[in-house]
């Protein structure tokens, strides 16, 4: 009887060894390299570096994020990047903390300018070219228009412009384009 | 480069030229409509009085050759070659009379850099001078010359011709494209019929540039006229042997560059990828006609052939319009009615597009001006939901799936969109046109693969705004650690320098020695003999923490020492010194605490002043355990108040800080009590408790900034984790030059050597304010320590 019992604890013991050193031995070779969900979070945000979320740019909010910060502080981002960010978290979609704007671009009204550098202290892109008293100017297609250099200049000689629609932008609307013609005259 | 192999066989070629068709997958057949205008010859559209001449390609301003005013001669160069971008030549003749932005043949209608010219009407041209026979010239330099003369491809897309030209060793098949399958449009057809010698030579030309194995026009066989002209030509070339004449059946879009290329070779043109991969290069027969007049004639491209067509046109057919004429200037020519105008469709029906405005100048993709009526053409019938009946994917020549591609165009699927190969639709409509619930098919794919595009730019955007950001940090993180070396190197080298000027002695550490001594003596109350030249300050300090023990011990006799207070002498300098002497001696008292009243009594020689000194040390005594007290209930009371209300990280930096206040408050009282004291025996120390209360408030103000430093990167820890532990030790290196200062000033009086009242109590005072710094600094570096872990 006892040696039943015996035997079997021995034979189970024995299974347990064995799958266990195999599934040991297969987590470390069949290894999945997963890729860190703070990268993949940091890769869906806009890149403004705007500080809007309350973080120092995009990558600490995807941090936070992944730490379980909400989802919905990027204004910038609108909707679709917050519903990206849900679909990620696999939490559910939330109404956007703050006003979703169109895009802006920083513009310097060059005879205002002092040359103070502040402004460039601000950008967090290194969007804006100049030296002390010398005049600045905004690097148009680096701005991420994130408004970091308004508040900072002494002359208030920064508008935010919105981007102008060129033949480069522009989008398509539907009732532009025949495709279909009566043939039947 | 071009990947040898995809490169066609010499089987494949073979195959080829023996005269076998394919066929692409699905096509439709709409009504040709090209009798309307292919029956004319080609006419002169003439000169306009202003042309608009648009120099901007995708956002570039090439360099302009002329200014605002100066005159120009029909062929003259307006514009330097820009990267890629060919040269724009005037039209005609004329003064240019603007520089600015004007509407554009776009859909947008947005406009672009141009120039206006007003026409003189002359149309005198620049002299044309007769090049040498191209045989003789290097095809490199006939591409350049291809280039400055400002050729595109003239079938509709507009791709610069010269591109098409450059790699010349691995063409095997030059495709000659004629098959014009869209409806209306006949330019092609005519000039196929009007100018097939010098299309002939044109190819010619191109065969001398790319050395083909294998020459093919290809013509649909609707073009009866074209392509007997064609064959004609061909019979009168000297060069005929492998130009070949191919006439393929009418099927739309057969004319679309990939779909010819099956129609011919049989081969399909992998996705992403261009035909010359395949050793394949296709010119439009426009294009190649235009070649032939710069390489041959030197004649740059200043006009092109339009179809002006649809029933709202009294004269239907094609006329040589002069690059830059706006669309207004023929439409007056040809209007037949101003009220039957529904629509300006520039290209045919199938794949063009509708400007708006009359304004707009012909460009060289224009190859047809199409003003339908409204009967001609209805407006679209509503559209209804996806029946899912396949007939478009019968249709697709691209072999896609437009009820699948409609689905997620719709529902901004971009991903979806990639796996179902948007890019590869050529936006031929065959689509729409098949389906029966009247799905504008081709609009919904335009406004998604415009989507794509602007998201992908935005990615790219995004992407550079990221290594921006983060070079930038780097950056700012770099030059902190080297302002933080400088920082350091400059501090040691004010600690030589200090040392150098103290005579080789190291304050800080002496600081720190006596911060130490002070810890051991309180512990273990052996008496100090610390040689430092701070040995009166350790002294005082040693002393006065004995007093204490010694007000413990000397209650025992306060009652007999007390009737000998009376008798205290009023000289206010020897009870100054006698206080001083007391404090030193109650440090005996505390080491032999009932030998004291022994050793008084034994000593003879200051018999005089024993009473007196007995008598201050017992005042004093008194007074510090008294302040003791009463510091250590402030200390409770205020901890008890501050732990309720703080939370539980800057609790810590709270406490101590309050522990720091505390220790000030009591130092100050310490300070005040020993000042009121003296005030009653010194008339010279009036000036000392305001002393006193200054170095107070000093050290309650330190207190504060060092609870303000310590809060500080508690709130700075949530924004930038890395900067807690530089401000820690920026905060360290100041507190170290705060006491450096400290101990500056306090050595400096202590160092004399006359021991006068004031002097004596400067210096209790400084080692009490030190005494509580050394405490602060230490809580301090305490409660750092524990947050960081």
């Amino acid at each position: 009887m006892i040696e039943n019992i015996a035997l079997a604890v021995i034979a189970l013991a024995c299974l347990a060894a064995i799958f266990g050193a195999l599934l040991g031995y297969s987590s470390i070779r069949f290894k999945v390299e997963e890729e860190p969900i703070v990268e993949e979070l940091d890769a869906m945000l806009p890149q403004t570096q705007c500080g809007q979320c309350g973080y120092p740019g995009c990558k600490p909010y995807a941090q936070a994020i992944a730490n379980g910060e909400d989802i919905n502080k990027c204004p910038p981002g609108g909707d679709t990047v917050m519903r990206q960010l849900a679909e990620r978290m696999g939490i559910d979609p939330k109404p956007l903390d703050g006003e979703e704007k169109p895009k802006l671009i920083a513009f310097i009204r060059e005879d205002e300018c002092i040359g103070c550098t502040k402004c460039i202290q601000a950008c967090p892109v290194d969007a804006i070219m100049g030296a002390t008293r010398q005049m600045h100017t905004v690097i148009t297609d680096e701005c991420t228009g994130c408004e970091l250099c308004v508040a900072p200049c002494p002359t208030d000689c920064i508008d935010m412009l919105p981007i102008e629609i060129t033949t480069q932008n522009w989008q398509w609307n539907l009732q532009r384009i025949p495709t279909k013609i009566n043939t039947e005259l | 480069m071009t990947d040898k192999f995809n490169l066609l066989s010499d089987e494949q070629l073979a195959n080829i030229s023996s005269g076998k068709l394919w066929h692409f997958h699905g096509g439709i057949h709409p009504h040709e409509n090209k009798l309307q205008s292919n029956q004319a010859s080609i006419r002169d559209a003439g000169i306009p009085p202003t042309l608009v001449i648009p120099v901007e390609n995708k956002g570039h301003v090439p360099e302009l050759l002329v200014n605002v005013g100066d005159t120009v001669l029909k062929g003259q160069p307006l514009t330097k070659v820009y990267s890629a971008m060919v040269v724009q030549h005037a039209s005609s003749s004329g003064i240019v009379t603007a520089i600015e932005k004007r509407p554009s043949l776009h859909p947008s209608g947005l406009p672009v850099t141009s120039i206006v010219i007003k026409t003189d009407g002359l149309d005198r041209s620049v002299e044309y001078v007769k090049p040498p026979a191209y045989q003789t010239v290097a095809p490199a330099l006939l591409v350049e010359q291809i280039q400055q003369a400002g050729i595109v491809g003239l079938g509709g897309a507009g791709f610069p011709a010269h591109l098409k030209l450059v790699q010349h060793e691995q063409i095997k098949l030059l495709l000659i494209n004629g098959a014009e399958c869209e409806p209306y449009i006949t330019s092609d057809d005519r000039l196929m019929q009007e100018q097939a010698a010098e299309i002939i030579e044109g190819i010619e030309v191109v065969n001398h540039i790319l050395k083909p194995q294998l020459t093919i026009i290809a013509i649909e066989d609707n073009k009866t006229d074209a392509i007997t002209s064609l064959q004609q030509a061909l019979k009168n070339s000297p060069n005929k042997e492998n130009i070949t004449l191919r006439v393929i059946p009418t099927i739309y879009p057969s004319g679309s560059e990939k779909q010819l290329i099956e129609i011919i070779t049989g081969q399909q043109t992998p996705l992403g990828k261009h035909p010359s991969e395949l050793g394949i290069v296709m010119h439009n027969v426009g294009t190649v006609f235009a070649i032939k007049q710069a390489i041959i004639d030197a004649k740059p491209l200043t006009s092109r052939i339009v179809t002006l067509t649809g029933d709202s046109l009294e004269k239907k057919g094609n006329v040589s319009v002069r690059i830059g004429t706006p669309i207004q200037y023929l439409l007056d020519q040809y209007w037949n009615d101003d009220t039957s105008i529904k629509q300006l469709i520039i290209g045919g029906p199938m794949m063009g597009f509708t400007v708006h405005s009359a304004d707009a100048p012909v460009t060289k993709i224009c190859n047809c001006i199409l003003t339908p009526t409204a009967k001609e053409m209805p407006a679209p019938r509503a559209e209804m939901a996806c029946i899912r009946c396949s007939e478009c994917a019968n249709a697709c020549p691209a072999n896609l799936l437009p009820q699948q591609l409609l689905w997620y165009s719709k529902s901004q699927d971009h991903d979806k969109l990639n796996d179902y190969n948007l890019s590869a639709c050529i936006e031929c409509g065959a689509c729409a046109y098949v389906c029966p619930s009247h799905i504008p098919l081709v609009e919904y794919y335009r406004i998604s693969k415009a989507e794509i595009k602007t998201a992908e730019n935005e990615a790219k955007k995004a992407e550079i705004a990221r290594l921006r950001h983060e070079n930038r940090e780097a950056r700012l993180a770099q030059a902190k650690i080297d302002r933080q070396a400088k920082h350091k190197q400059a501090a040691e080298k004010r600690k030589a320098q200090l040392k150098e000027k103290n005579g080789g002695e190291d304050l800080i550490a002496a600081a720190l020695a006596r911060a130490k001594a002070k810890k051991v003596t309180e512990s273990a109350s052996v008496p100090d003999k610390t040689q430092s030249p701070q040995k009166d300050a350790v002294a005082a300090a040693i002393a006065r923490a004995k007093a204490k023990k010694a007000a413990l011990a000397e209650k025992n006799s306060a009652e007999q020492e007390n009737t000998t207070i009376e008798t205290a002498a009023v000289d206010p300098k020897k009870a100054a010194v006698a206080a001083a002497i007391a404090r030193a001696k109650a440090k005996k008292a505390a080491l032999a605490e009932k030998n004291t009243v022994e050793q008084q009594d034994t000593t003879t020689e200051t018999a005089a002043v024993d009473p007196k000194k007995a008598a201050v040390a017992a005042a004093i005594a008194r007074a510090k355990a008294k302040k003791a007290a009463q510091a250590e209930k402030n200390k409770t009371e205020q901890q008890d108040t501050t732990t309720e209300t703080a939370v539980v990280d800057p609790k810590k930096a709270a406490v101590a800080a309050v522990i720091a206040r505390a220790k000030a408050k009591k130092s100050a009282l310490a300070e005040k009590n020993t000042a009121e004291q003296e005030n009653t025996t010194i008339e010279t120390a009036a000036v000392d408790p305001k002393k006193a209360a200054v170095a107070a408030a000093i050290a309650r103000a330190k207190a504060k900034k060092a609870a303000l430093v310590e809060k500080q990167p508690l709130e700075s820890q949530s924004q930038a984790p890395d900067n807690s532990a530089v401000i820690a030790e920026r905060k360290k290196r100041k507190e170290q030059a705060r006491l450096h200062k400290q101990q500056k000033e306090q050595i400096q009086p202590e160092q004399q050597t006359e021991p006068s009242a004031a002097e004596i109590k400067k210096a209790k005072i400084a080692a009490a304010v030190a005494r509580a710094k050394a405490k602060k600094v230490n809580l301090a570096k305490n409660s750092e320590s524990e947050e960081q872990k």
